[in-house]
């Protein structure tokens, strides 16, 4: 008799890039993650596979929706092993642009509580009728990844790492 | 069973997400959310099934509210608010208890959900229940 296959062993990257980001019309970020939803749920459990749907739209969406470098490229790395889950999402942008991210990046960084910071904001945001603004922080407060962030040469690359 | 609203967004035509409230035979609220909220401003859809709540709620002598989530599969971050909308319009216009059904083991239905709920509030957080279902 063979031994059962474990599936949850199984390796798996992905690296896809759209350029440029000027061309994208529709729900390209939900596509790109519905695929690899679809694909990973293959093998690993449907929670991880919910996760990697949810920060690929996020991350994804931020820079549809708010990168100012219209003709550059978007970059999705994707690799998942027994052992971690690491999503890498980077688009070039101005220096200002960074530093709105960064911003957001250490109140995250700072909070002692991402869920209450979660819940603030969302409760703010909501108040001030603001759309947006949201995506990285419910990445730590909702699914638990831990996030940084690089910027050289001009790129910025956002890194989601679960556990 | 009798529908009182129903509110739906599409995409190419094709029906993604849909919200239904419906009266049941004792005078429960049973409001379902199916499908999934993707984009960027869910109002352009839902904002007429919003102000039909708000109409159509009170005329009701509703005793207690079902909000159903077990088949939402995926809400965006755009999606939040509109979401806050419809339960708000739950607990201020219905009174009684209200049990929430969501999936067991759901990150958003779990972490973020509650948020939305405004389960912070006192008088929110006594009138709600949850159970907790397995994915169908």
């Amino acid at each position: 008799m063979k031994p059962e296959k474990n599936h949850s062993q199984t390796s798996v990257g992905a690296s896809i890039y759209i350029s440029p980001v000027d061309h994208i019309t529709g729900d390209v970020a939900g596509l790109l993650a519905n695929f690899l939803d679809a694909l990973l749920v293959r093998f690993y459990p449907r929670r991880i596979c919910q996760k990697v749907n949810v920060v690929v739209t996020e991350l994804v969406t931020n820079v549809i929706q708010h990168g100012t470098e219209r003709d550059s490229e978007v970059r999705l790395d994707l690799s998942i092993d027994p052992d971690r889950l690491l999503i890498k999402v980077s688009n070039r942008v101005t220096p200002e642009e960074y530093r709105t991210v960064k911003a957001v990046f250490d109140e995250i960084f700072a909070a002692e509580d991402p869920r209450e910071l979660f819940a603030r904001t969302v409760r703010e945001r909501r108040n001030d009728r603001r759309r947006g603004g949201l995506g990285l922080i419910r990445l730590t407060a909702e699914n638990k990844f831990h996030l940084s962030t690089q910027y050289v040469d001009g790129i910025l690359v956002v890194q989601a790492t679960f556990p | 069973m009798k529908a009182l609203s129903y509110g739906e967004i599409t995409d190419g035509g094709l029906s993604v997400f849909q919200s239904v409230a419906r009266l049941d035979d004792d005078n429960r609220l049973v409001l379902t959310f199916e499908g999934a909220i993707r984009i960027d401003n869910p109002y352009r859809y839902l904002s007429s099934y919003l102000d039909e709540l708000a109409r159509v709620l009170p005329q009701h002598p509703i005793t207690s509210t079902v909000m159903d989530f077990v088949k939402m599969r995926f809400c965006n971050s755009n999606g939040f608010y509109v979401i806050m909308d419809i339960v708000d319009a739950v607990y201020n216009l219905v009174p009684g208890r209200v049990t929430v059904r969501r999936i067991l083991d759901d990150d958003w239905q779990h972490e973020t959900l509650p948020i939305l709920l405004n389960l912070n509030e006192e008088h929110v957080a006594a009138r709600t229940t949850f159970e907790d279902v397995k994915e169908p």
